[in-house]
């Protein structure tokens, strides 16, 4: 056969595949005549971890298609990641490196580039010591690459100034993680998701955001009508056409409802004593409380007064509770509208308490899921360690034990790690406001578009020395830049990527980077090297050197990855944690038998040990039902919340190049309830200013029956239209995550 | 040059009938009958506008004809930018 | 039909069966629309997304008539056209876009994604008769209901297959 009677046999068997008829060929052997290889990659978008088959011919990636071995999706993708291959070939990319010369960015080369950034870098840190220089990474950027940063600034330069984009979407979940079982990172997996009985969505649109676990959720439901699906979201989305209840609270006061939901449980019956009295400890906080207090303590939530400060429906409240109690199996799957407030960490508790109470954790069908928006946030920067106050394999910088081991590992003494945590996002960009942070490199992230208030920080920004290392340019933070370096993106360099179910997988280089695009591991190691630092970074020649001096800091801890090497990863579709030997499958449920560090021993016959806390057991915290930091008022009526949609990723500069991507979302727009722009006057299309104390947006309305009475809705992809010139930058006390998610807005005829 | 493949959909017992005609047509190549009544269809192409007209020749010129769905479409020559 | 031996012909008749545009909204039927309409352009002049376009002259005896083609740009339904016609070749009265009759949407199911294995609710989300018109099938797969289909071609527009899977079927034969 020659290659066109091989591409047309491609072509026949593609559609004998499609009515399900297996025809004469293989379509490998077929592809493979055709000149397509295909490599078994991950998404570059969200943090469900879809696989993904990458098509390479000639040394272009020619198309993707799901990867139907791959448990996460099955074969499954969603329209961004089926249009991710157009994203390596747009126009933006930044194909060689800029310097800024009488405020014009201009070609230049790398040697020059990289002679700049070390010569700026040296002088602050020599002039105003190691704290005066920052950095700030990204959940999208790869585990090895946050590594090497990370050994750099923290282990070298020794600055904990050192922050990533997870702060502003995970720190709220690591901080109920933590409070609650004593390690972060969900208990359980995805697997969960094929046996729960109840889904309970809080704070989420999984349809557009998570399209792909949403898409497992319906084919369980579609299979066994019986499941039942809560949501609770002040937003109608397509997330609630599959719920039996949909309870949708003012923004910011459904701390409350769960209270509520908890005072059901425990007074019909539905807690589970057995678990409780062997693994659960009550806490209001400060200290250990008795279950008896708990129970005082949730007196107060009647139905009734939940259902008052929600704005919400009592019968509603007492049905959740009953179907949550009543279900021998649930799942809670949340987001961005539970993490990104000033109360996260509360309400994350509140969220474990449920299951916590009725033992509906570390069984299959149970847990309390925390969905993760970025590819990488939990492989690269929880568990790599890349934030102010910890250091990789989940330890903290405060701990003199935990510094002492990392030092070890990156060769440097344990002094050159300093013991104080140091500026946590919202911090560090206010210091770079102040002119305190004198250089700042920003890698793989567009914080010039993601955070919040942004009047506030953007001049900041502009006047410290901005090294920006990213795939695109133009972005708004490129903009601001005195430097920019052009980074490889997706498939043109080799790494891990870890998603929400505590699984990491391997992402092959299957094409050279465009232009002079190095990747950021190599940019990051020949900045150490212009620093003086180049000896503990030599040995580092490929990702696969850098992952296992990482591996190492995870011997012996809860993420232990040792039995996760590169070999491996390249054999399977990821592997979950603790996976401590390179016998061992991974572990689907944490702190049960099946978790090979769970201690038997210790447990003496109890069904869980959460080994993060001392005696074992996880915490039922009974916190105030505190509404948001800005609430509503007379002047400013309006609850304002943002989020995505399906079609778009964050700042847009991967889906913003797509045009079939482009013209799905016709532009920024605000979403208003029907009543209210009745009252308003404002017809579907009219131009609106929506205004906050903070700032103003000229926007299209969309008068659409979503947002409930009194909300606004504000997607924040596009860089014409800021959406976070109006969000607040108050930040939670305990993670320090802004809330994005809840301020007082008005809106006007524009 | 693209190369597309499709199912052609006929009525019950119709499916030879149809596949005798489409044989007729220049630069189709098929690959027998399927399920009782699906014919695999191979088309060598110039641009996507000719494929519609294709498809929509065969459903209109050829009696028997249900549906006629392109299923893959060779695209790699156009894959630059 | 019997041994058509040539593409020529395929490209003949395919001219033929090129598909209708649509018309404003409110037009009355064609036959009537091409003796009422006297080309005025009110109805492009009023429209704010340029939406309405007047034919070119390859459409021969319908040149200047004022013609939708979705893909460009479609209808919106702001409903500002019908009352400016100054003939009646659009309904003047017409003001309830939900009884706007443009055309009906039609699902190419295999050229959508959804049915391909991608997840994609463009059409749905963006369909002005929202979760009418087009609802989906296990919350998966779009469906159009033709009574509640206005034709209005949004779902068209923002189609993102890479050739359009959903498009509409002109109510007027143009």
């Amino acid at each position: 056969m020659d290659r066109r009677e091989f591409l047309k046999a491609t072509a026949a068997s593609a559609a004998a595949a499609s009515i399900g008829v297996d025809l004469f060929l293989k379509p490998s052997q077929a592809d493979a005549a055709a000149g397509i290889s295909w490599h078994k990659s991950v998404c570059r978008f969200c943090g469900v971890g879809c696989g993904m088959m990458v098509g390479v011919k000639d040394g272009k990636v020619v198309s993707v298609k799901g990867d139907k071995e791959n448990t996460v999706n099955r074969g499954f993708l969603c329209v961004k990641g089926f249009y991710l291959y157009k994203v390596i070939t747009a126009k933006s990319r930044l194909l060689y490196p800029m310097i800024r010369k009488n405020g014009k960015l201009e070609r230049a080369t790398w040697d020059e580039a990289m002679d700049l950034v070390a010569k700026k870098f040296r002088e602050v840190i020599d002039k105003y010591g190691p704290s005066a220089v920052g950095f700030y990474g990204s959940g999208q950027a790869e585990t090895e690459e946050t590594y090497i940063a990370n050994k750099l600034f923290k282990g070298h330069i020794g600055t904990n100034n050192f922050e990533g984009n997870p702060r502003l979407c995970m720190a709220s979940a690591v901080g109920g993680y933590l409070t609650t079982f004593g390690a972060d990172e969900p208990v359980g997996s995805y697997d969960d998701l094929d046996h729960a009985e109840l889904f309970m969505i809080v704070g989420s649109n999984t349809a557009e955001c998570h399209p792909v676990i949403f898409d497992r959720i319906v084919e369980r439901k579609s299979r066994n009508p019986n499941i039942k699906i809560i949501v609770i979201d002040p937003r109608k989305t397509p997330t609630d056409r599959v719920a039996d209840l949909h309870i949708q609270p003012i923004p910011g006061y459904d701390l409350a409802v769960m209270h509520a939901i908890a005072r059901i449980i425990v007074k019909e019956g539905y807690t589970d004593e057995q678990f409780i009295k062997e693994s659960v400890n009550f806490s209001d906080g400060k200290k250990k409380i008795s279950y008896e207090d708990y129970k005082r303590f949730l007196e107060k939530f009647t139905p009734e007064y939940a259902a008052k400060v929600a704005g919400v429906n009592p019968e509603d409240i007492v049905k959740a509770a009953r179907w949550f109690g009543q279900s021998p199996t649930a799942v809670t799957l949340w987001t961005m509208g539970v993490n990104q407030r000033t109360r996260g960490v509360w309400l994350n508790n509140l969220i474990h308490n449920l299951h916590l109470l009725t033992g509906k954790i570390g069984k299959p069908g149970c847990d309390s899921l925390s969905l993760t928006g970025q590819p990488n946030a939990c492989g690269g920067v929880r568990e790599g360690g890349g934030l102010c106050h910890i250091l990789p394999g989940h330890r903290k910088i405060a701990n003199p034990q935990h510094r002492k081991e990392i030092a070890a590992i990156w060769n440097v003494p344990v002094t050159n790690i300093n013991p104080k945590p140091g500026k946590h996002t919202i911090a560090l960009f206010e210091a770079v406001a102040r002119g305190e942070i004198k250089a700042l490199y920003v890698m793989c992230t567009n914080p010039a578009q993601s955070l919040p208030n942004l009047n506030k920080y953007l001049k900041g920004m502009k006047d410290v020395f901005l090294v920006v290392a990213d795939a695109f340019h133009p972005t708004e933070t490129t903009k601001l830049a005195d430097v920019v370096l052009p980074a490889a993106f997706w498939s043109e360099k080799e790494g891990v990527y870890g998603c929400t179910e505590r699984r990491s997988q391997y992402m092959p280089k299957v094409i050279e980077p465009r232009g002079e695009a190095r990747w950021d591991g190599d940019i990051l190691i020949d900045l150490a090297r212009r620093l003086g630092y180049g000896k503990n970074f030599e040995h580092f020649k490929s990702p696969e050197d850098v992952w296992n001096e990482y591996i190492l800091t995870t011997k012996g801890r809860d993420m232990d990855l040792m039995g996760a090497p590169y070999w491996r990863l390249k054999q399977v579709r990821g592997l979950r944690w603790p996976v401590p030997t390179t016998d061992h499958p991974g572990t689907r449920h944490r702190f049960t038998e099946e978790d090979p560090l769970f201690p038997k021993d210790k447990a003496k016959g109890r069904r869980m040990y959460f080994y993060g806390k001392p005696d074992g057991r996880a915490v039922v915290y009974a916190r105030p039902a505190k509404g948001p930091e800005e609430p509503t008022d007379s002047e400013y009526p309006f609850a304002l919340t943002t989020g995505r949609v399906l079609e778009h990723f964050h700042t847009m500069t991967m889906t913003g190049t797509v045009p079939q991507l482009v013209r799905a979302v016709p532009g920024p727009y605000v979403e208003i309830n029907p009543k209210d722009a009745a009252r308003l006057g404002i017809a579907d299309k009219d131009k609106v200013k929506v205004i906050t104390r903070r700032g103003e947006l000229e926007l299209t309305a969309r008068v659409i029956d979503r947002p409930r009475e009194k909300t606004l809705f504000v997607p924040w992809h596009w860089p014409e239209k800021l959406a976070n010139l109006l969000t607040n930058d108050a930040i939670d006390p305990g993670s320090k995550e802004p809330e994005y998610k809840v301020c007082a807005a008005k809106v006007v005829k524009a | 040059m693209l190369i597309s493949s499709m199912i052609v959909k006929t009525r019950p017992g119709k499916a030879d009938a149809v596949l005798t005609q489409l044989q007729k047509i220049p630069r189709v190549t098929t690959y027998g009958v399927h399920r009782d009544n699906n014919i695999i269809v191979v088309a060598e192409i110039h641009d996507i506008k000719q494929l519609e007209n294709l498809t929509a020749f065969i459903m209109e010129s050829i009696d028997d004809v249900l549906s006629v769905s392109p299923t893959y479409i060779n695209f790699e020559d156009e894959v630059q930018e | 039909m019997n041994g058509i031996q040539d593409w020529f012909a395929i490209l003949f008749r395919a001219f033929r069966l090129h598909r209708s545009p649509l018309r404003p909204p409110g037009a009355v039927r064609e036959a009537e629309f091409v003796k009422k309409c006297i080309k005025c352009n009110k109805c492009a002049q009023v429209c704010p997304y340029g939406s309405i376009q007047m034919a070119h002259i390859e459409w021969g005896d319908k040149f200047g008539t004022p013609i939708i083609f979705p893909q460009r740009m479609p209808c919106y339904l702001c409903m500002k056209c019908p009352p400016v016609c100054p003939t009646g070749a659009l309904d003047n009265d017409l003001q309830d876009k939900t009884r706007v009759r443009m055309g009906v949407a039609v699902i190419d199911e295999s050229k959508c994604l959804p049915y391909m294995g991608v997840i994609c609710r463009a059409c749905f989300e963006r369909c002005p008769m929202y979760r009418e018109a087009i609802t989906l099938e296990n919350e998966i797969y779009p469906k159009v209901h033709a009574d509640k289909c206005v034709g209005c071609g949004v779902c068209e527009y923002v189609c993102p297959a890479e050739e359009k899977a959903i498009t509409v079927k002109s109510a007027h034969d143009v």
